[in-house]
């Protein structure tokens, strides 16, 4: 261990400055990659809004005692219909919305969202009335999402920067071991095993990997607390669960890049131009 | 140290480049094998050093078949071997750097390293270039450069490929009297050259590898 960490150090004390500019685009790229991928997960479709399905903001839905009498139900009817800001009114037995349930409903709708308070505070007031239900008067936050076109070039993308990449990696692997060739020529004369230099150029594809997986998981969560509420708008990343699931799902993918970019180096080692250096 | 015998070797072109070597050489022997550029001296030292697995024949190395390794057992050999392959390079670190990272590779400390470094620059002489950077060395600063790399590790058997490559009169005595010291010290040698060699080597065993085989001249 003491060896592998003596070259691991050296191999990176001899990053030059080709290597080095190489290397840091090939991180940037991985970054890119795990950073779409992150998107591709945590950010769901765009779906339309739920909203219809519920009580609008210009609707009332009032619960009447099970007790009242026709001609009681009948009266608070009238009673309300007469209002000049109700646009409309209808009942149900509660049996026909939850089956076993025992009395009756008002759904009313106001001519307005704005009118709709004053109709729901009169209908709470009247006898009879057990509870009352009003839409929420704020409009419905806009849910974020990506739309499959949208994805499908992410994925392209996300596709590129895996190439980009390893071809980067490839570059910068190259320069750094012909200026470590002298090196590697003692080690090979010396009699250790090819793996003693193979496993630190493999260690440093995945030092990559792991660099660019913590800056993604510190990307991520600097990123929901930036945008703070906004997040809860992002179909898909409402949980905190599934923020950590897919980072962690990142991390391990660029991990994987990593070690991919490390075994592409190692492969190098054996190249006719280093074997003949070596 | 070293027995080779009935040691024959073809290259993929169908080149019989060794034909019926016979070879032997005590522990602690000093000796210079010339021929020819294409006579096949690098060969046979990547041979007796286990870089390259032989063909036909034998080849005994301190007691071991080399035919026989194993990978494992074939690299505790090369460890064993100094070998100073023809118009060897050092990396571009400084002379003393080039040592203490073959040593430190190899498992030993910083100041263990450090300290078999210098003790091996004052054996070669090159203990007032320790600071010096490899590439500014003369071709004879860097052969002394490359024995020390050699033998920094305590080998048993020291191999020098085409030891005089480049190197005017002067220099190659000085060479052979540097071969003199690490060979008082008990190490085995085997120096290849072309030829002609300095009257320096007069006291020391001579073979010649011609047509394939070893003879003497």
């Amino acid at each position: 261990m003491t060896g592998f960490s003596f070259l691991f150090r050296e191999l990176l004390g001899s990053i030059r400055a080709q290597s080095g500019f190489l290397f840091t685009l090939t991180a940037l790229f991985i970054f890119i990659s795990i950073a779409t991928f992150a998107v591709l997960l945590l950010i769901g479709n765009a779906t339309p809004s739920d909203e219809p399905l519920g009580i609008g903001a210009d609707e009332i839905a009032a619960s009447l005692s099970p007790r009242l009498s026709a001609e009681r139900v009948n009266d608070l009817y009238l009673q309300i219909r007469e209002r000049e800001d109700v646009a409309s009114i209808s009942f149900r037995f509660a049996e026909e919305l939850s089956p076993g349930s025992t009395g009756g409903r008002l759904f009313i709708r106001a001519t307005s969202a704005e009118t709709a308070p004053a109709i729901l505070a009169m209908v709470e007031s009247l006898n009879g009335i057990t509870s009352v239900e009003g839409g929420d008067p704020t409009p419905p936050a806009e849910s974020v999402g990506i739309s499959p076109a949208v994805r499908i070039g992410l994925l392209a993308g996300l596709v590129a920067s895996v190439i980009l990449a390893l071809v980067l990696a490839r570059g910068g692997y190259r320069a750094l071991l012909r200026t470590f060739h002298g090196e590697i020529r003692i080690i090979r004369l010396s009699g250790t095993p090819e793996r003693t230099i193979a496993m630190p150029v493999a260690a440093l594809g995945l030092f990559l990997g792991l660099l660019t997986g913590l800056l993604l998981i510190v990307g991520i969560y600097l990123g929901l607390y930036a945008i703070g509420d906004t997040a809860s708008a992002i179909t898909g990343a409402e949980t905190a669960g599934r923020v950590f699931g897919v980072t962690a799902a990142g991390f391990v993918l660029s991990l994987l890049l990593g070690s991919l970019i490390g075994l592409l180096g190692a492969s190098l080692l054996s190249s006719k131009e280093l074997a003949g250096r070596g | 140290m070293i027995q080779v015998s009935e040691l024959h070797f073809t290259t993929d072109d169908g080149i019989k480049v060794l034909e019926d070597v016979y070879l032997h050489i005590d522990r602690g022997e000093l000796v210079y094998l010339i021929g020819d550029a294409s006579a096949g001296k690098s060969l046979l030292l990547s041979l007796l050093a286990a870089h390259v697995p032989p063909q036909q024949g034998q080849i005994l190395v301190n007691g071991r078949n080399v035919a026989r390794l194993g990978r494992e057992k074939a690299l505790r050999l090369r460890r064993q071997v100094g070998l100073l392959p023809q118009g060897f390079v050092p990396s571009t670190r400084p002379v003393l750097g080039n040592l203490t990272f073959k040593l430190r590779v190899l498992g030993d400390f910083r100041e263990q390293a450090e300290e078999k470094a210098l003790a091996t620059l004052e054996l070669v002489g090159l203990l007032r270039h320790q600071r010096t950077e490899a590439a500014e060395l003369s071709a004879a600063e860097r052969l002394r450069l490359g024995i020390a790399l050699s033998i920094c590790d305590d080998p048993l058997l020291l191999l020098i490929d085409d030891l005089f490559d480049g190197l005017g009169p002067e220099d190659q005595d000085q060479i052979c009297s540097l071969l003199d010291r690490v060979n008082e010290r008990g190490l085995t040698i085997l120096a290849t050259a072309r030829g002609p060699l300095p009257a320096r080597t007069a006291q020391r065993r001579v073979l010649e590898l011609s047509d394939g085989r070893v003879i003497a001249p």
